[in-house]
């Protein structure tokens, strides 16, 4: 009985019509261009999370879709009005989609990585820093040692002897 | 006869003192007036004034790790039976052993109230390796994480973040960043797929950071023990997140919806 009450078109018109306004927003649901959705950190660490904040998530179970360019990311809440997407293991720009009570935001995000790959002199053994971490190292070449910056990319050698066959690592001092 | 190097940027190389006699055919290092280090294949001795102070056991010990304050010293080692010894470097003895038998990479902060250290702690198949950061005076673990699916060969502490950077090695090096007080991983920067070692081999890599670009910087020493002597060192560099940034506002596009 039902079925063939649906196929009358204009009927079948009409329920769809009360399906539709039962599913869809609330007016006053809908999330106001007012309310400031942020990334805290729109520049990040591949395979890392990217943190986003806004008022509008306090007090509700719904989460927002989001989506790096073309990439749907996995949303977690951390706390009220803190949600965090799952970044994916790459690095580049990309253009940030937020969906949420009917409402789009848009931003960008750049993920981290590589500059470049360099060569430079043959080096044998462990470099030492010159300070913990620092990019200007001393390291033993093959018949001497040699200052080696590694962010100018110069390399100065230096009037001090090595050879590998006597110890395999500069020792520091 | 082994010969000790002692250099800085500024100081040119003296030879040993005549008492150091023993073999060490990987490193010599002064820990301290008067105190020395010498490690060879096996094993790690120290000399104090011409006395030995301490045999451990400790494989290629290549590599030295201080303290910013010279009090400390931890030898960096594939197998450290025993577990690996951090070391009194005045004195010449151990202050403490680290939870691990082999410890490849160490960084301590800059006011030596930590210690962190990567290494294994056993040898079984199977076993991830572990980060720990422990009390640099006393050696307590202060956070440990026993689930690095892989070793980390050298590690830098960012001076301006709270993050740390360890450097993972296949056929290219990547830099895995973890926070600094949880050890949980916060990312990680790999080359593309064509930016390898050389020989398609990584070798000796180590990490350094310049805080002024923000950049990082990985290279592969393919040289060690002159088995691949004149292979370039491979140099990667990286973008690191600026230590602190401002949120981004999204902008409102839609709201038909």
């Amino acid at each position: 009985m039902a079925v063939s009450f649906l196929r009358t078109p204009a009927i079948r018109l009409v329920s769809l019509s009360g399906l539709l306004v039962a599913c869809g927003r609330l007016p006053g649901d809908v999330l106001p261009d007012s309310i400031d959705v942020s990334v805290l950190n729109p520049v990040a660490w591949p395979a890392g999370k990217l943190f986003i904040v806004s008022s509008a998530f306090r007090g509700r179970a719904d989460l927002p879709a989001i989506r790096l360019d073309t990439l749907q990311l996995a949303v977690t809440r951390v706390n009220d009005s803190t949600v965090s997407a799952d970044l994916p293991d790459t690095s580049g720009g990309f253009q940030l989609r937020l969906e949420y009570r009917g409402a789009e935001r848009s931003g960008s995000v750049t993920l981290v990585g590589f500059k470049g790959r360099t060569e430079t002199v043959a080096l044998t053994g462990w470099p030492i820093p010159t300070a913990p971490g620092s990019p200007i190292l001393i390291a033993a070449a093959e018949s001497n040692l040699v200052r080696l910056d590694l962010a100018a990319g110069s390399v100065k050698e230096l009037p001090i002897a090595h050879t590998a066959t006597c110890a395999i690592s500069p020792g520091p001092s | 006869m082994p010969r000790a190097w002692r250099f800085s940027p500024t100081v040119l190389v003296t030879d040993s003192a005549p008492y150091l006699t023993g073999p060490a055919d990987r490193m010599w290092a002064q820990l301290a007036p008067g105190t020395w280090l010498g490690t060879a294949h096996h094993q790690i001795t120290i000399f104090k004034d011409g006395q030995v102070t301490l045999r451990d056991q400790l494989e290629e010990g290549e590599r030295a790790v201080f303290s910013p304050d010279r009090s400390l010293a931890v030898v960096l080692t594939t197998i450290a039976a025993y577990h690996v010894p951090v070391l009194l470097t005045a004195p010449g003895t151990i202050a403490f052993r680290l939870p691990l038998l082999s410890a490849e990479a160490a960084a301590f902060t800059p006011d030596v109230d930590t210690l962190f250290a990567a290494g294994y702690n056993a040898f079984t198949p199977g076993v991830l390796s572990r980060l720990v950061a422990v009390d640099a005076a006393t050696g307590a673990v202060l956070v440990q994480v026993d689930s690095l699916s892989r070793q980390l060969w050298d590690m830098v502490l960012d001076p301006d973040a709270p993050w740390l950077y360890g450097v993972e090695v296949a056929t290219q090096p990547v830099v895995a960043v973890f926070d600094r007080h949880t050890l949980q991983s916060l990312g990680r920067i790999r080359p593309p797929a064509t930016a390898n070692c050389a020989l398609l081999l990584c070798g000796q890599v180590g990490l350094a950071i310049d805080r002024v670009t923000r950049s990082a910087y990985a290279f592969d020493v393919k040289g060690w023990g002159a088995s691949f002597d004149g292979t370039p060192t491979a140099v990667f560099r990286f973008d690191l997140v600026p230590a602190s940034q401002a949120p981004e506002i999204l902008s409102p596009i839609s709201s038909s919806k």
